[in-house]
């Protein structure tokens, strides 16, 4: 029996309200996340790919295989490099103003995994309860719902990998300065409005505020696919996939980006074979 | 106030400066009162902003957000006012005192020249938020006065009696701070830093003299503002709001504003001003939907009593409460159905529902932890299941329903420490 990890990491975007706006709210007023002008309402979802109305200045979405090894041996010609991994069934941050979870180390859900290259598909989805498929954070035991919890670190670690760079402040003092000009420039008014917006969050410069200490939030989840497998697989790649063990995925968020609504994600994909 | 009564206040003798313990006890319970009446006002004027009007142009929907978070932002430094007037309170050992008259209240009340009423954002909220918050010109003439001609006054006097009676060669001087070590919350309850501010607060723990002085002045620089041109303060922030509100066209000031009416209630009340016109709530799913937020609000000011002070609430029991009084209660219950009750009709034909901010009753603090988190429970399932009632009945805006499945869930959690006495933190 082999093992297949799949390193993946690439940009999400999350278009959710914070604390301590509700939830549901669908513009932002309270908390450091907004819907500008001129943008949908709030939706709460992760998007790994197709982003909803995205920002100027941010990073183009999409998370992709970058590295893949078998049994700890790099494979620099495996076909999954390259393969785009999405999240299926627009998975949520679950806290719900800590009414399910304390925020950061709330569930996501659903986690859903799809990997595609060309003609292949791979597809397995982390049921809280396999047994009860249509469960939900709502449902579930808290002691099903404690296995989803994120492990939280404060650090600038994945800031560096993601934008090479550890200062948080100096990034949004950067993206201030950019957004400016751009204001300048700009002539429309939905345009200077949602300018105008940024900016004014931009202009919040405490080290200690949400907007500028998130960005060093790092948040951690181990899922185990344990549902059924969807495999379109034309030329083998993964002939000898074992379907009936658990599929374990460790992701990782952070270097979140209040500004343009994105986040890094990077993690692994571990495929046991037979 | 009306010429007669006017007449009455003035002919009175100027208030006298705090000599005792207890002088200073009531005006720190009317300092919190005032601090929880004020939040109100500000809560109720951001609920009354329409921050979605198809008539607002892009800049004017961006300006109604930020009046909105602007107001909203005071309110919880109103909050944060109420939690330090609280910790000052305890530690001069005292209860907190987290109840406070209805509103409209009459005028005087407090010995205050200022209207203490329910009032929709607009003309009126305005020229009234930059009264509450305006600064003292003279405090040395306006301390013979027969009453409080600002909040600012107030503290000012408070100010005066903590030095007065704790101060070196004071009679109170060794014993002031007799509840120093009793409970109290600040940043630390937290994880934030004790003069990191959180969500816009800083909560100051009152030990001593000095802490204490610091507690009244960080109120006072938070309303009136350090200088007169300090950006930050209440007052500045309520001005500018005044001259960006002057200077739109009216068709955009009209769109921006839902028609609230001003002084809402659920029933004719006995307790509030005579003389002020209330409006009461006819609209049934209108009148139910208040009054369940009237009841998680009052259930939070219960929480916050047993949260403050002396008591026989275990660490696991405080954490309970702190974790359900400030973010899901808030958050996703009262503010919701203060935001939905505005899609509903009042049902005089004019205006729109709205929160009404009524307190039926005293806000007690239980001294029994066994009594209280039965009563918890039951508290928590009254309001889920008439949330969940509301949600049932024709024509109710569906976010009803998203309030009613998360308080539900609330209620599941409390209940199961209450029953189990375990938090899921516990083995």
């Amino acid at each position: 029996m082999s093992v297949i990890v799949c390193s993946f990491t690439g940009w999400v975007q999350v278009r959710l309200a914070t604390n301590p706006d509700p939830t549901d709210e669908p513009r932002g007023v309270s908390g450091y996340t907004f819907a500008l002008a001129g943008e949908p309402d709030l939706d709460r979802m992760l998007r790994t790919s197709n982003p909803v109305a995205p920002r100027t200045h941010g990073q183009p979405i999409g998370v992709f295989v970058r590295r893949v090894t078998v049994d700890g041996v790099a494979v620099a010609a495996h076909p999954l490099i390259g393969a785009q991994l999405d999240l299926l069934g627009s998975p949520m941050f679950e806290s719900v103003n800590e009414v399910v979870m304390e925020q950061g180390e709330e569930p996501l859900e659903p986690f859903d995994v799809q990997l595609v290259r060309g003609a292949f598909r791979l597809q397995r989805r982390a049921f809280l309860d396999p047994s009860t498929p249509a469960a939900t954070v709502y449902t579930v035991p808290r002691s099903v719902l404690a296995t989803r919890r994120a492990e939280v670190a404060l650090d600038t670690s994945v800031l560096q990998q993601a934008y090479g760079t550890t200062d948080p402040s100096a990034f949004r003092a950067a993206r201030l300065h950019v957004l400016q000009a751009d204001l300048r420039d700009a002539t429309d008014p939905v345009q200077r409005a949602a300018l105008g917006r940024r900016i004014s969050e931009l202009e919040i410069t405490d080290p200690n505020d949400h907007r500028t200490v998130s960005m060093t939030f790092i948040e951690s989840r181990h899922f185990d696919l344990n549902g059924p497998t969807a495999l379109v697989d034309p030329d083998g790649w993964l002939a000898t996939l074992d379907t009936f063990q658990t599929f374990a995925c460790d992701a990782v968020m952070g270097a979140w980006d209040a500004d343009t609504l994105t986040a890094y994600y990077t993690g692994t994909l571990a495929l046991p074979t037979r | 106030m009306n010429r007669a009564r006017l007449a009455a206040v003035l002919a009175a003798p100027p208030i006298p400066p705090i000599g005792t313990r207890e002088e200073l006890i009531d005006l720190l319970s009317a300092a919190a009162e005032l601090e929880h009446a004020i939040m109100c006002q500000y809560l109720f004027a951001a609920l009354s902003i329409d921050r979605a009007s198809p008539e607002l142009s892009p800049a004017g929907t961006e300006l109604a957000r930020t009046f909105t978070l602007e107001l909203l932002s005071i309110a919880r430094q109103e909050m944060e006012h109420l939690g330090i007037v609280t910790n000052l309170l305890i530690a001069v050992g005292a209860p907190s005192d987290f109840d406070r008259p209805n509103l409209p209240l009459q005028a005087n009340y407090y010995a205050l020249d200022l209207p203490l009423r329910l009032v929709p954002f607009g003309d009126e909220f305005l020229a009234l938020a930059v009264r509450l918050e305006e600064s003292i010109s003279d405090s040395r003439a306006q301390r013979a006065l027969p009453y409080y001609p600002t909040i600012a006054a107030i503290y000012d006097r408070l100010s005066d009696g903590l030095q007065h009676l704790g101060g070196p060669g004071g009679p109170l001087e060794t014993t002031l701070f007799l509840g120093a070590n009793d409970p109290q919350i600040s940043n630390a309850d937290f994880g934030a830093t004790p003069t990191q501010v959180w969500y816009s607060l800083t909560l100051l723990p009152v030990t001593d003299l000095k802490s204490a002085l610091a507690a009244v002045e960080l109120i006072r620089v938070q309303g009136e503002g350090s200088t007169a041109s300090d950006p930050d303060s209440h007052y500045a922030i309520v001005r500018a709001i005044k001259a960006q509100w002057d200077a739109l066209a009216p068709a955009e000031r009209a769109a921006m504003c839902k028609p609230v009416p001003p002084n809402p209630v659920t029933r004719q009340r006995g307790d509030v001003d005579p003389l002020v016109t209330c409006c009461v709530l006819r609209d049934p799913r209108a009148v139910k939907l208040a009054r369940i937020a009237n009841r998680a609000y009052e259930l939070i000011l219960l929480l916050l009593a047993r949260l403050y002070g002396k008591s026989d609430a275990t660490d696991a029991d405080r954490d309970v409460y702190r974790k359900y009084a400030f973010f899901p209660l808030m958050t996703i219950v009262i503010r919701p159905l203060g935001e939905i009750l505005t899609e509903l009709p009042a049902g005089d034909g004019e205006h729109c529902a709205t929160a009404t901010f009524e307190l039926d009753g005293p806000i007690r603090t239980y001294p029994d932890r066994t009594s209280f988190n039965i009563q918890l429970g039951e508290r928590l399932s009254h309001i889920a299941a008439e949330l969940a009632e509301v949600a049932a009945m024709p024509e109710v805006p569906a976010r009803v329903q998203f309030v009613a499945k998360n308080a539900a869930y609330v209620r599941d959690r409390v209940l199961a420490y209450v029953t189990t006495g375990k938090t899921e933190a516990q083995p």
